[in-house]
């Protein structure tokens, strides 16, 4: 069978058995699924069942890379990790960008699968078809920094690297994987099940060539999509080169969206003191971008921690919005220090600062005893130090590894209302009472409060009264959930067309230029909900319905205290409306928020029934 | 002529690279190009090889015209 864009291997590692196989997949069961997250979906619905613990040797990890990936094309290094969540304790999903999943398709393979543990530590070593498992004493307990650079040293530098720190080591449900001294898969704790399996890294370098249907057509194809980002929006593409992501923080204060205090109000007095400006003109030193990315959002900063000099890819926009605002951290340079130590620990950035957020909330309402730890609003050193102690699980950092919602159950005395969560993933930086379309977004995301399946806060507030419930706004909200999500699928970043405005179409001819099947937009988005209802499935065998899709409580029973939006807060009926037409739109269950088997069907999900 | 380096300027993309093997070979594989990127922070290694012919049938090294940062340039070209 002659493959182009996939390599049309699986490489399946089961670590208990110390056993390697590759697996030729075949195109009728796998193609429907596109690959990246898609094909991840139909493993983890293959190979784990309603009560895999995601901690066991069970569990099953698949790191995808997807069609594009490997190829040229702008940012098209990506990988999905899937996986179930110890966070969530459902479907694990987390996309990483740098060059792990270009040279996953160098070395020839489309899928990693991860399946059982380690007796002790190891890392899983692959050079072409040269694949072992490997010692790794010597790494377990190092930092991410500090476990790359000993890999490099040992291995050479052209070798690419993805590790867990000690947070992944010590079962922090919100662990990390770290790749490349910058880039993560930050979210739903996967970094934990690495460290669960004793997998302290996995290095790839592949020397095969990535093989196309048509590299001429895909050549001009990637020369109008370079020439389009530079040079469509001038203007935006200078501010978006300087600042990357933290573009976002301006605009989020701007429209009351900024988490600040644990999401409890929604703009901060002195957000231009860690902007985009304040990074850009204190501590950035230099740009860093993923595979073949010709206008990368990354910016490379300095950070002191220790009297010694670090550096940071960072800090992006999520984690400045929420290891600073929501914390009350006011300082650019306290912000990058915290992404600093949150890498070198191997933590979700996000997750992390929900947690201290969270944290600081039941300290200021007495509901946490602290050893002495003055966790006040802006106190930096506090959450350093905080930071430190969920890694290593020391103290109270013991119980906040467990992340918001577990905490809260631990600490009761009515916390939960100050855990901001959905399905026990913490919120992404967007606050939502001033964005209803927002608010479902984070209900219905299938990996639970994250911002990548649909962000539809900023469409709504460009396009529609904001605070408008209506059917349009869900409409919208499922179509990105599509667009989007094939992103993850296809390999390729999602910000050339997000951010910088590429027609989505082009995506349509770059799978057609790299695969040579002739597949239409139109094809790949309805796989994308395909892949939507199965991961919606795999949620379902493992005891989700329409209970689970509710935002935080928050949303409902606080007013926003004060600023542009002051006294305002989520209706709960206009919610109900919403996630009424969502299923309807959906074809799921009204009462359940189960797909329906007409839906399932049509899609060609009747493997599920 | 030869090409020159500003590493603070590269952003390790690695598109020189692919390029480079692109052109001289019609193959996606970095590791066949002539010249490499080593990842490494705050700025990255970059290192020209004895195989570099300077695309000498073209205007400009594709490396050069692809590298948007700037962190290639032609020393001695008029």
């Amino acid at each position: 069978m002659i493959f182009r864009g996939y390599t049309g291997k699986f490489l399946l590692v089961d670590l208990s058995k110390k056993a390697i196989k590759t697996i030729e997949w075949n195109k009728e069961d796998w193609l429907p699924f596109i690959g990246g997250r898609g094909f991840g979906a139909k493993i983890i619905w293959e190979m784990t069942d309603k009560s895999t613990e995601p901690l066991s040797p069970n569990n099953v990890v698949a790191i995808n890379a997807g069609p594009l990936t490997g190829t040229h094309i702008p940012g098209a290094g990506r990988v999905s990790i899937t996986s179930i969540s110890p966070l969530t304790n459902i479907w694990a999903d987390s996309s990483m960008g740098g060059y792990f999943g270009a040279e996953m398709k160098h070395a020839g393979y489309d899928v990693i699968i991860l399946k059982g543990a380690n007796k002790e530590p190891k890392y899983l070593s692959i050079e072409d078809d040269d694949i072992e498992l490997k010692k790794a004493d010597e790494l377990w307990g190092r930092d991410t920094y500090k476990t790359e650079s000993m890999l490099k040293k040992d291995l050479g530098d052209n070798v690419r690297i993805m590790c867990i720190g000690p947070a992944g080591e010590n079962l922090v449900k919100f662990a990390s994987i770290n790749h490349e001294f910058g880039r993560q898969s930050g979210r739903t704790g996967i970094g934990a099940i690495f460290g669960a399996k004793k997998l302290k890294a996995i290095t790839v370098r592949g020397t095969k060539d990535v093989k196309v249907a048509d590299l001429l057509r895909l050549n001009k194809r990637i020369d109008y999509t370079i020439d389009f980002m530079r040079n469509n929006d001038k203007d935006w593409h200078e501010i978006f080169l300087r600042h990357g992501t933290m573009t976002t923080y301006e605009w989020c204060q701007s429209i009351s969206a900024l988490p600040t205090k644990n999401f409890k109000e929604t703009e901060f007095e002195k957000w231009n003191e860690s902007d985009g400006f304040s990074m850009e003109k204190r501590i950035k030193v230099g740009k860093k971008a993923c595979h073949c990315c010709t206008s990368p959002c990354g910016n490379i900063s300095k950070v002191q921690h220790n009297n010694q000099n670090n550096f940071i890819v960072g800090p992006d926009y999520e984690t400045a919005g929420l290891l600073g605002p929501n914390c009350g951290i006011e300082d650019i340079e306290s912000i990058a220090q915290a992404n600093y130590l949150c890498d070198i620990y191997g933590l979700d950035t996000i997750s992390t600062g929900n947690v201290i957020g969270f944290a600081m909330e039941c300290y200021e309402n007495g509901l946490l005893g602290t050893d002495g730890l003055k966790l006040e609003w802006g106190n930096a050193t506090a959450m350093m130090q905080l930071i430190e102690m969920i890694a290593y699980r020391q103290g109270i950092g013991n119980i906040l590894a467990e992340g918001v919602k577990k905490a809260a159950e631990y600490i009761e005395n009515g916390s939960e209302m100050f855990t901001m969560h959905v399905k026990g993933l913490e919120q992404s930086a967007y606050e939502t009472r001033g964005a209803p379309g927002m608010t479902l977004a984070y209900a219905t995301s299938d990996v639970g409060a994250h911002h990548s399946r649909s962000t539809i806060i900023s469409w709504e507030i460009k396009n529609t009264d904001r605070f408008s419930v209506s059917e349009e706004k869900v409409e919208k909200q499922i179509e990105l959930e599509h667009q989007r999500s094939l992103f993850d699928a296809l390999g390729t970043c999602r910000f050339q067309w997000c951010e910088l405005r590429l027609p989505l179409n082009i995506f349509a001819q770059f799978f057609r230029a790299v695969t040579g099947l002739r597949t239409s937009l139109e094809s790949l988005l309805v796989a994308s909900e395909r892949i939507f209802n199965l991961t919606r499935m795999i949620n379902v065998r493992r005891g989700i319905t329409k209970k689970d899709d509710i935002p935080p409580k928050r949303v409902f029973m606080e007013e926003i205290p004060s600023g542009e939006l002051k006294g305002r807060k989520m209706q709960y009926e206009g919610f109900k409306a919403m996630i009424s037409w969502y299923y309807d739109l959906r074809g799921w269950d009204q009462e359940t928020g189960i797909p329906t088997r007409e839906t399932l069907e049509k899609l060609g999900l009747s493997f599920v029934l | 002529m030869k090409i020159k380096t500003i590493p603070e300027l590269c952003t390790s993309c690695n598109m020189c690279a692919y390029i480079c093997s692109i052109k001289k070979l019609g193959v996606i594989n970095y590791r066949k190009a002539a010249i490499r990127i080593f990842n490494k922070l705050p700025y990255p290694e970059i290192e020209i090889l004895s195989n570099c012919d300077l695309c000498k049938s073209e205007e400009e090294p594709w490396c050069d015209k692809y590298c948007f940062p700037g962190a290639l340039y032609m020393e001695g070209k008029e």
